[in-house]
């Protein structure tokens, strides 16, 4: 008897608190309603316009503004690239909950993961909205290269990257590390673009990318090879895995950890509100993202634009995969460091 | 082919595919014609509504948008020496003085038929290069561009006639100014003096508006007089324009390639084609010292190039999938978003699409050219507005455009910072465009330097393409030495 009244006691306080978060939910909802209707949403990409940050925030874009409450205008801008934007967005990006960024995880958090001296942000300040995880990246590598790869008596490999960190960086430094490549970093392309153009011209032999639509096409012209891949895609089925390709020469200890920790590889493509949001617009927009991405419409045009492999991230999981990112012990970092000094890596430094 | 070349055309004369194509010229035209609003920031923000319509929309919409912006900027930067884009500042030399004359329905009409042709010459060669395409593309590396980039410098000392060491100090100068911010390929912080404002650098959009537009103004307001102030609008002056432009048929063609060849190679940037075009025909045209006093063919050389370049520029785009610039990226997102595959597959897959997007292209440059002609008349009425009401005028324009480049307070005192410079320049006869060149070409300069010592080390220097392009600038210098003592010798 005493547990029965218990148990309706239990059950009536579980349904009067539901009712409560539903009613908080639905006032929430139509305050967010009130002050979105009517007004522009604005997506900052920290990067320049046709990569892959790019792509991703566009067409998460597309749709979010059917999902946000108040349906607003959702309009796109490019700022920079990623340090420098997210340096220049963390001071002077309003946080009225209209403007959101997003980031790289690798270009972002790698240099403040490695206390870079050129940083000036903190990602764990911003309000995390969510994430799109476009699946592992593919090394790709003229076919004509191959030999060259693995013997150190000819030209190296060249390997197009950008200026910011990149996980496929730290691909090419574990084959270089582990494997013995021959390889040559050519740095500083202002965008990926670029360096498929680099690759088209036979300026660089190698690079790295997540995306599907450029793994196909270069793979298809037939004088290319998909490498590795840095896990298994189902998508790339036949492309071997980065652990197949080490084999026993996997490495283990600092070497190991420098790969698994470089450019906060467990972050893709991130959402993020600038510092001082307040905690109702991160909630609005969290749901209004989770909902865009369950909803038919993005499913395929992500399938179609960013491959297969794209999943969602939701902004809790998200946040909690950065803070692990930038916490990495100081023997690994001055791993990481030595690498990207080794292989003429740029560290994000400044005179300051 | 000749079918597709049909079913491009009628799909994209339906009435919901043409008034698309209307707004987005519509569009295009009015973003082009203020300065700071037109080019990649207003296709951004128009890309997520082309990004839901179905193909043939999307591409009559976007194309529109993006192919006239260098059509609509000639008004300001014919009127009031107020660049309305990056496109139309070499326009500035010789459309400015040729409305102080009273001739700017003469400069206007010549500059918008030499849009129409180089746009339609664009379009045409955005086909007939297919088969050259790649290895066109692929003889030029990073070495190749760098050397691009110097050749673009050297020209200041063609520029600026009569001053070629301030020419080409203004150009080194205007290196420099380009420098300041973070290097993204080191991460350097240059020249910020503390500011964090400084990282992301100077925006061209401030420099070439405190180099050209405010010193005018201050020049007007200082003589307290008009813009036309030699003689009055003349009435035949649209025609006469027209008339010019066929007259000079052959400059027309020229620049028109010297614009495709700009868009072809990724890397340059839309912004150098007009500079090229103008310096191309200062070098290669009779009675070069009246350039930069009003001579119309400074206003067609550029113009008929910036609008050849916007199907220069899809060739890659469409042909490999890879945008060369901002604009062209977008375009990109907005084409596969609608389901088109740009790549080497487009022309056996699509080729319906690729002609309508050429027909777009052709129809939007001639939609342009129309619509700013019918605005001339009143458009140019402005040259004769008092000082009174045009100073407050331009400057609310300028601060405007300055502002809506980055939204940013800071962007206000840069440019009144660089406004006293620029007057300083102009009251002592410093050559101004060198230096905006020298801002524009910097970073690419810097660039291609970079990625050519990182791919070649020292060994880029002896790429056939390197000493190639390095002759042409020696001739570049020594051109109008040889040819100034050939006339001393005549003259003699």
């Amino acid at each position: 008897m005493e547990r029965r009244r218990h148990f309706i006691g239990r059950t009536c306080v579980r349904a009067l608190a539901v009712v409560v978060m539903a009613a908080l939910s639905a006032v929430g909802s139509a305050a967010a309603q009130e002050y979105y209707k009517g007004k522009v949403f604005t997506v900052v990409v920290a990067s320049k316009a046709g990569g892959g940050t790019d792509t991703t925030a566009r067409v998460v874009a597309r749709y979010w503004g059917d999902h946000i409450p108040g349906k607003p205008k959702v309009v796109v801008r490019n700022k920079g690239v990623q340090v420098s934007a997210a340096n220049e967005l963390q001071h002077s990006t309003r946080p009225d909950g209209l403007t959101v960024a997003v980031f790289a995880g690798a270009g972002s958090l790698g240099p403040v993961a490695r206390k870079a001296k050129g940083v000036r942000y903190n990602p764990l300040d911003w309000g995390i909205v969510g994430s799109v995880d476009r699946g592992p990246s593919i090394m790709i590598l003229r076919k004509s290269a191959h030999e060259r790869l693995y013997d150190k008596s000819k030209p190296p490999v060249t390997i197009g990257s950008v200026s910011t960190d990149r996980e496929q960086d730290a691909i090419a430094v574990l084959g270089g590390e582990a494997l013995g490549w021959n390889i040559k970093f050519v740095l500083g392309y202002p965008s990926s673009n670029q360096i498929y153009l680099a690759y088209e011209r036979g300026e660089v032999d190698m690079f790295g990318s997540g995306t599907a639509d450029i793994i196909e096409r270069f793979v298809k012209e037939g004088h290319t090879i998909a490498l590795l891949s840095e896990v298994a895609r189902p998508d790339f089925k036949n492309v071997p895995t980065l652990e197949a390709v080490l084999g026993n020469k996997k490495p283990t200890g600092l070497l190991w950890k420098a790969y698994r920790s470089w450019g906060a590889g467990a972050v893709d493509k991130y959402f993020a509100l600038p510092p001082k949001s307040k905690p109702e617009h991160l909630n609005t927009l969290r749901e209004s993202f989770m909902a865009t991405m369950r909803s038919a419409d993005f499913t395929k045009a992500a399938a179609d634009q960013l491959g297969e492999g794209a999943t969602p991230v939701n902004g809790q999981e998200t946040h909690e995969r950065i803070e692990a990112a930038l916490h990495i012990p100081d023997d690994v970092i001055a791993t990481i460091r030595t690498l990207r000094q080794k292989y003429g890596l740029p560290q994000v430094t400044s005179k300051k | 082919m000749f079918e597709a070349a049909v079913h491009g055309l009628t799909q994209l004369m339906q009435p919901v595919p043409l008034g698309w194509l209307v707004l987005g010229v519509a569009l295009g035209l009015w973003g082009g014609a203020l300065p700071g609003v037109g080019g990649p920031a207003q296709l951004a923000v128009l890309l997520p509504f082309a990004m839901l319509m179905t193909p043939i929309n999307a591409i009559a919409f976007l194309i529109g948008v993006a192919s006239v912006g260098n059509t609509g900027n000639t008004f300001t930067s014919v009127l009031v020496a107020v660049p309305g884009g990056s496109g139309s500042q070499a326009t500035i030399l010789d459309g400015y003085p040729m409305a102080r004359r009273g001739e700017a329905k003469r400069a206007l009409s010549a500059s918008f038929m030499a849009s129409m042709l180089g746009g339609i010459i664009g379009a045409f060669f955005l086909f007939a290069s297919v088969p050259i395409l790649k290895p066109l593309i692929r003889s030029f590396g990073s070495p190749e561009l760098f050397m691009f980039t110097i050749w673009g410098i050297s020209m200041v000392g063609i520029l600026s006639a009569g001053a070629p060491i301030k020419g080409l100090t203004a150009g080194i100068l205007g290196v420099l100014v380009s420098t300041i911010g973070q290097d993204e390929k080191s991460g350097v912080i240059r020249f910020d003096v503390g500011e964090p404002y400084l990282w992301n650098g100077i925006s061209i959009v401030l420099v070439s508006l405190s180099v050209f537009a405010i010193p005018e103004v201050i020049a007007m307001a200082t003589r307290r007089g008009k813009v036309a102030e030699l003689t009055p609008l003349g009435e035949t002056g649209i025609w006469q324009g027209i008339k010019d432009t066929f007259i000079h048929w052959k400059l027309v063609i020229r620049c028109s390639l010297v614009g495709v060849w700009v868009g072809i190679l990724p890397g340059l940037g839309s912004s150098v084609a007009d500079w090229f075009a103008y310096a191309h025909a200062r070098q290669t045209e009779k009675n070069p010292e009246s350039f930069g006093t009003g001579d119309v063919r400074g206003v067609i050389a550029p113009e008929s190039s910036n609008n050849a370049k916007e199907g220069g520029d899809l060739i890659p785009t469409l042909f490999f999938g890879i945008p060369g610039g901002s604009s062209a990226a977008l375009l990109l997102i907005g084409f596969v978003a609608v389901g088109l595959k740009p790549g080497p597959d487009i022309i056996n897959t699509q080729l319906d699409s690729v002609f309508a997007i050429i027909w777009a292209l052709v129809l939007s440059q001639v939609l342009a050219s129309i619509l700013c002609w019918a605005f001339i008349k009143p458009a140019a009425q402005i040259c004769v507005l008092s000082f009174h009401i045009l100073v407050p005028l331009i400057v609310a324009l300028s601060l405007l455009s300055a502002f809506a480049a980055n939204f940013a307070i800071e962007d206000i005192f840069t440019l009144l910072a660089l406004s006293v410079m620029g007057f300083i320049m102009k009251k002592y006869g410093w050559p101004r465009a060198p230096f905006v060149l020298g801002v524009i070409l910097g970073p690419k300069m810097e660039l291609y330097l970079w990625l050519s010592v990182a791919r070649y080390d020292m060994g880029w220097l002896l790429h056939p393409g390197v000493i190639a392009l390095g002759l042409l600038i020696i001739g570049t210098f020594a051109y109008p030495v040889w040819r100034d003592a050939r006339a001393r010798r005549a003259a003699a």
